[in-house]
């Protein structure tokens, strides 16, 4: 490709947006996915309770109360819940697909310290992998 | 409430973009971090080994961006690399932790210009090949690091060393870690399940068009799934068939790689991969060369030789390499006994499954022999090949010590091996180098703590080898 294809190709694709998500693009030749008639729920959909504190009553709580539930500030030092979703496709221009890549797919790196002090420090994929292997006991190889 | 919040952003944006203008490719860090966290920790700290920062929160970022700028001097892209990293709390306890975590944000392929059509990309290196960002609404890598490590209960003690000079001493160098976590985001990986053989979206990785099997002579792409998952576990047999690697294996990794080298019977010729023992003499060329003679003093037919041997097992053993079998004592208990026999060196094999063989622990300085380890399956196959022999003559040839036709860390062909232990080791298995590589190298699963900041040979293979998909 000459240069100012290549030029043109690309500030035609930069322009032309990001990939976008399955629903919004569909492959070409293939049925656009039904719109969703769900409404829009706001940030940590769930259905939500609230428990006045003064009067331990269920009431409507205002906004500042639902912002404040649904959108939970982790206190400091707290692990985050892990919440594993299907995998995002998204398409684009000229016949790209990607997928979104989620912690399933991180390395993540363990250290472990030995009782005289020896750090090990190795990979795994995956949180589920790397919080059992900071759970898991290392064992001596001396015999 | 809302004037905390105006605060928070205020600070985000302040620290947040923090680019790298003196590569051939620009990385920037894009700050997640809430105010006074993580990135934006305000706790006044020294400067320490080159790194000038004044606030916790800015020497990680200047120790993030340092490790940036390294990949960013290397690489070659039109095409801003954002780096999204948050400091949170990740799993810990008082002796183990996760340090963090790192991978590309989004695989994708069959862009415009891409190299091989039906092949996935990292993001990053699809964005560099295609010429422009392909989806801005994602970072290329994201991040995550553990804010809490070094504070009671989450590795207590230890801490990550945010210096720039890689002097970290009993400290976890971030900058190391960083390095191999960016390799990993930018396209040093497999999105192919190696435990399921399961393709992403049916579709193989880039990477996968250069794992070469040698026991089959297919890679990864030609093969079926069950076949990927047999391919993951041929330890020491998957081998990166990429050029660029391969011609930089020579001035990268030491010659020399320890073997038990059987040369007779034909039916068990061949090199066996030994795992070396932390005592006594290293494995030496031309190393030592007798027949093998197994040790037999348990039923019903396995030799521990955890005490003296009996007069017919020492006859067997004088002059040769003893077989012996792990447990009951320690390594160089065994080792010893042998010795006292007058055997010239011993083979220790493993009691489990698995592979590659692991070193012998163990210490005793009388101990003059070398010795090393293989696996259970190995040794089962110079047993049966030991059945037939005399009480003093087995007929098995052999050298116990180093090849140094082959490389640490290569086969004999100079492709470099792929981390493939059985059983299989999720996220270590097939997207690192094998753990016998040597001089140890940035992507081996395990982190070591004699690595530098460098990842372009003489020193390491990470960048031949991101060469070898697609970057420059």
């Amino acid at each position: 490709m000459n240069a100012a294809g290549s030029l043109a190709v690309v500030i035609s694709l930069a322009l032309g947006a990001s990939l976008a998500p399955a629903e919004q693009a569909p492959e070409a030749g293939k049925k656009a996915a039904s719109p969703r008639q769900e409404q829009k729920a706001p940030a940590g959909k769930g259905l939500v309770v609230f428990i006045d504190p003064v009067t331990g009553q269920i009431r409507q709580p205002d906004a500042a109360e639902i912002g404040s539930l649904v959108s939970p500030r982790l206190a400091p030092g707290a692990i985050a819940p892990l919440v594993e979703k299907p995998l995002e496709t998204r398409f684009g221009p000229g016949g790209a697909v990607g997928v979104v890549l989620d912690e399933r797919f991180e390395s993540f790196m363990v250290v472990t310290k030995a009782p005289d002090g020896k750090l090990t420090i190795g990979c795994v994929e995956g949180r589920k992998k790397a919080d059992a292997a900071v759970a898991a006991k290392g064992t001596a190889d001396a015999r | 409430m809302r004037v905390r919040a105006g605060v928070a952003l205020l600070v985000f944006a302040n620290a947040c973009l923090s680019p790298s203008a003196f590569g051939a490719a620009t990385i920037t860090i894009q700050n997640n971090d809430a105010a006074g966290v993580g990135f934006n920790d305000p706790t006044v700290v020294a400067p320490v080994g080159g790194n000038t920062g004044t606030t916790l929160g800015l020497q990680r970022l200047i120790a993030f961006q340092a490790a940036a700028d390294k990949w960013g001097g290397t690489l070659t892209s039109s095409v801003t690399i954002v780096i999204k990293a948050d400091w949170p709390a990740l799993t810990c306890n008082s002796t183990s932790a996760v340090l963090g975590s790192a991978g590309a944000a989004l695989a994708i392929r069959d862009f415009f210009g891409v190299p091989v059509a039906g092949h996935w990309y990292a993001k990053a290196l699809a964005n560099k090949i295609f010429g422009a960002d392909l989806d801005g609404t994602f970072p290329d890598i994201n991040a995550h690091f553990n804010v809490n490590l070094g504070q009671p209960g989450c590795l207590t003690g230890t801490f990550f060393y945010l210096g720039l000079d890689d002097n970290h001493g009993s400290n976890i160098d971030l900058v190391t870690v960083l390095e191999h976590e960016f390799a990993h985001g930018l396209g040093f990986q497999t999105f192919t399940n190696g435990s399921t053989g399961n393709q992403l979206a049916s579709f193989p990785s880039i990477w996968d068009d250069s794992l070469l099997d040698t026991t089959t002579g297919k890679t990864w792409t030609q093969m079926t799934g069950p076949e990927r998952v047999t391919s993951a576990l041929n330890t020491r047999k998957l081998v990166w068939s990429g050029s660029s690697v391969t011609a930089a294996v020579p001035t990268v990794l030491q010659a020399g790689t320890p073997a038990l080298t059987v040369t007779a019977p034909a039916g068990a010729a061949g090199s066996y991969s030994i795992g070396t023992a932390a005592f006594g003499p290293a494995l030496s060329s031309p190393g030592v060369t007798s027949e093998v003679m197994p040790v037999v003093d348990t039923a019903p037919n396995s030799g521990l030789a955890c005490a003296a041997l009996s007069a017919l097992n020492a006859a067997a053993v004088n002059g040769k390499i003893a077989l012996v079998d792990r447990g009951t004592c320690t390594f160089p208990e065994k080792v010893k006994a042998a010795q006292n026999a007058s055997a010239v060196g011993v083979v220790v094999v493993d009691n489990v499954a698995g592979s590659p063989p692991a070193g012998m622990g163990g210490t005793d300085a009388t101990i003059t022999i070398p010795s090393g380890r293989i696996t259970l399956a190995d040794g089962n196959a110079l047993k049966a090949a030991l059945v037939t022999r005399s009480r003093l003559h087995s007929g098995m040839s052999a050298n116990l010590g180093i090849n140094l036709g082959v490389r640490l860390g290569a086969d004999a062909f100079n492709r470099a091996l792929l981390y493939t232990p059985n059983p299989f080791q999720s996220g270590s298995s097939v997207s690192h180098w094998d753990t016998i590589a040597f001089p140890n190298q940035l992507m081996e699963p395990a982190i070591n703590g004699d690595l530098t900041h460098e990842v372009t040979p003489p020193d390491d293979l990470t960048f031949p080898l991101l060469k070898d998909i697609g970057w420059n």
